[in-house]
């Protein structure tokens, strides 16, 4: 005679028992005991946080027998066969199985939609970003880019200040009608680099400075950020750092410019250091295509961002890997051999546009 | 192993006395005393998957704290983080028991701890959660909760109901599914209940008398929102 390990709970509320019991001729004995249950006594249920446990109820003397056991269904389903009893053993085990079915799909179903989700997130972050760039005033842009300047040691008065401003403000005057005022400023660091801060707020790392050979690879890399000013680079690339939610709160709060200025300020605080913004493939060559079209409008050959890309590569490769951080530019901006072309064939129909050569 | 419930109650702490070679986990942060025989040392019960599973799955510490008497016999008192009772559950082998993330506050003896997943409604409207822990094994544990912690047998074939926010932990055998707190929604909508769980015997359910997300909401009145981002999020 098989015996089902299961537990018996009887009226007092105390923890259950521990015990065996056996399907025998018409009832359910607990093993030990001369307790039995006739099965027209018995309710049958499943049960449990898994919905996998046989419950067994007798109201008639308020008790229960639970069991995980799925053999004791089977057994019952057999000696109550065309009973009541017996067929909701038969049910009984027909849902578990099916629960178990049924768990698997549930979960493939959850988890698919979370990635589903997460996929149309990150798909649509970069159209809401742009999307919420186009709601916010530049005067925020410009408020938070002085807030931002404000942060840093800058240096206006060098001769290497006065280089840049001075190629930086021949390359502004050919600009079209902008809503930003353009300021240039130096810092003195050790690192290879120039950045952007919403508004027109430029600025040139020292070495960079030192690194230029000339005013064209200057001009190169400032009309580069001066290109990313205008396509409001920074700006989208911080609101995408902030994410979803946060978008869709500019979206739905309708924030602007002026009074609600304090939170978006306080968003791009923990989206990220603007400095170390990374941007798209696509906002590089926008950032690229328009400064080389303000730089042939300056009369610059147009060729100096490349020529200084290729000679900071040169120079970091020699140097070894010790020397990588000085040079973040070259990560953040990487000049592939795709991006070369890209403006080098730009820089012709360009100049042919131009009349030049 | 000895343990006693002290200041029962709003203040209630756990001692547990430890012989030579024994230990006990308890959550990270339980500890407020100890004798200086006892060593205390953070552990990722279950491994490292256990405890990623328990942390980011059930909210609950990454690290439990295990506390052993290595040196010698001693006594550790410890206490949850929230004003309430605590109360010690005798688990036999063969039973479980479920128990809401952040209710757990020691394990004595031979306990095995797991994470389950909650049913979609359940995890959303219980105030459990998605993830509750699961024990098994044989020896003692110990839930804390908020305000004073009641328990209620439930005897096959009934059921009982319970509001969202006040289950603290529930017998393995049990089981619960949502359900309106009232005869209709209207009624459970301006009761001010809404949801309710409700268990099916046989089995135990503990229920904390205090709700602390009422609570968490009744201080917020009082508190000046300002502005940042979570203003702009919330």
């Amino acid at each position: 005679m098989e015996s089902y390990q299961a537990r018996f709970y009887d009226s007092s509320g105390n923890p259950p028992d521990q015990v065996q019991v056996q399907v025998v001729s018409g009832k359910i004995n607990v093993v030990g005991t001369t307790f039995g249950i006739p099965f027209d006594e018995l309710v049958l249920q499943v049960g449990g946080h898994d919905g996998d446990r046989v419950k067994l109820v007798c109201e008639k003397e308020s008790v229960a027998i639970v069991s995980e056991d799925r053999g004791l269904l089977t057994a019952i389903a057999n000696a109550a066969a065309g009973t009541e009893l017996g067929k909701q053993a038969a049910q009984a085990d027909h849902k578990i199985v099916k629960r178990g079915t049924q768990k698997a799909k549930y979960w493939t179903v959850v988890v698919t939609s979370i990635c589903a989700l997460a996929i149309t997130g990150y798909l649509l972050l970069d159209p809401l970003s742009a999307a919420v760039a186009t709601m916010i005033d530049p005067s925020f842009e410009v408020k938070l880019g002085e807030m931002l300047a404000r942060t840093e040691k800058l240096d206006k008065k060098s001769d290497s200040y006065k280089r840049v401003a001075r190629i930086g403000n021949e390359l502004v005057s050919h600009l079209d009608k902008s809503p930003y005022k353009f300021q240039f400023f130096v810092k003195k660091d050790k690192e290879v680099n120039a950045c952007a801060y919403p508004g027109g707020i430029l600025i040139v790392n020292s070495a960079l400075i030192d690194k230029a050979t000339d005013d064209e690879e200057l001009a190169g890399v400032i009309s580069h950020e001066i290109g990313h000013v205008i396509h409001r680079h920074t700006l989208k690339q911080a609101l995408h750092n902030c994410g979803l939610i946060t978008c869709l709160s500019i979206i739905s709060s309708g924030v602007g410019g002026g009074a609600d200025t304090e939170k978006l300020e306080a968003a791009f605080a923990v989206a990220q250091k603007l400095e170390s913004l990374n941007f798209s493939r696509t906002q590089e060559t926008d950032a690229d295509l328009t400064g080389l079209e303000l730089e042939v409008k300056a009369g610059y050959r147009g060729d100096g961002l490349i020529e200084f890309f290729r000679k900071m590569e040169k120079q970091e490769s020699s140097l070894g890997k010790s020397a990588t951080p000085l040079f973040a530019m070259l990560s953040t901006h990487p000049m592939s051999a795709e991006r070369a072309a890209r403006i080098e064939a730009e820089l012709k129909r360009l100049k042919e546009k131009h009349g030049k050569n | 192993m000895q343990y006693d419930v002290l200041h029962e109650g709003s203040n209630a702490v756990l001692l547990v006395s430890l012989k030579q070679g024994e230990k006990l986990r308890a959550e990270s942060g339980a500890m407020v005393a100890k004798s200086p025989k006892l060593h205390i040392r953070g552990k990722m019960w279950g491994g490292f998957f256990g405890a990623m599973q328990r942390s980011v799955l059930g909210g609950e510490t990454f690290f439990f704290q295990e506390i052993s008497a290595e040196d010698g016999n001693g006594d550790v008192i410890l206490a949850p983080s929230l004003i309430g009772d605590v109360k010690v559950i005798s688990l036999q082998d063969g039973q479980d028991y479920y128990v809401q993330n952040g209710c757990l506050l020691a394990a004595l003896e031979h306990v095995e701890m797991g994470t389950k997943a909650q049913k979609l409604t359940a995890g959303l409207f219980s105030g459990a959660g998605f993830f509750v822990l699961h024990l098994k094994g044989s020896g003692h544990f110990v839930i804390s909760a908020f305000g004073a912690i009641m328990e209620v047998p439930i005897p096959a074939g009934q059921e009982y109901i319970v509001d969202n926010g006040h289950v603290v932990a529930w017998s393995g055998d049990t089981e619960y599914h949502m359900v309106k707190a009232g005869k209709t929604w209207w009624s459970s909508m301006t009761s001010g209940e809404g949801l309710a769980c409700k268990f099916q015997g046989p089995g135990k359910v503990w229920i904390q008398t205090r709700n602390p997300r009422s609570f968490g909401a009744w201080i917020g009145q009082f508190v000046r929102a300002r502005g940042g981002l979570l203003s702009l999020i919330g």
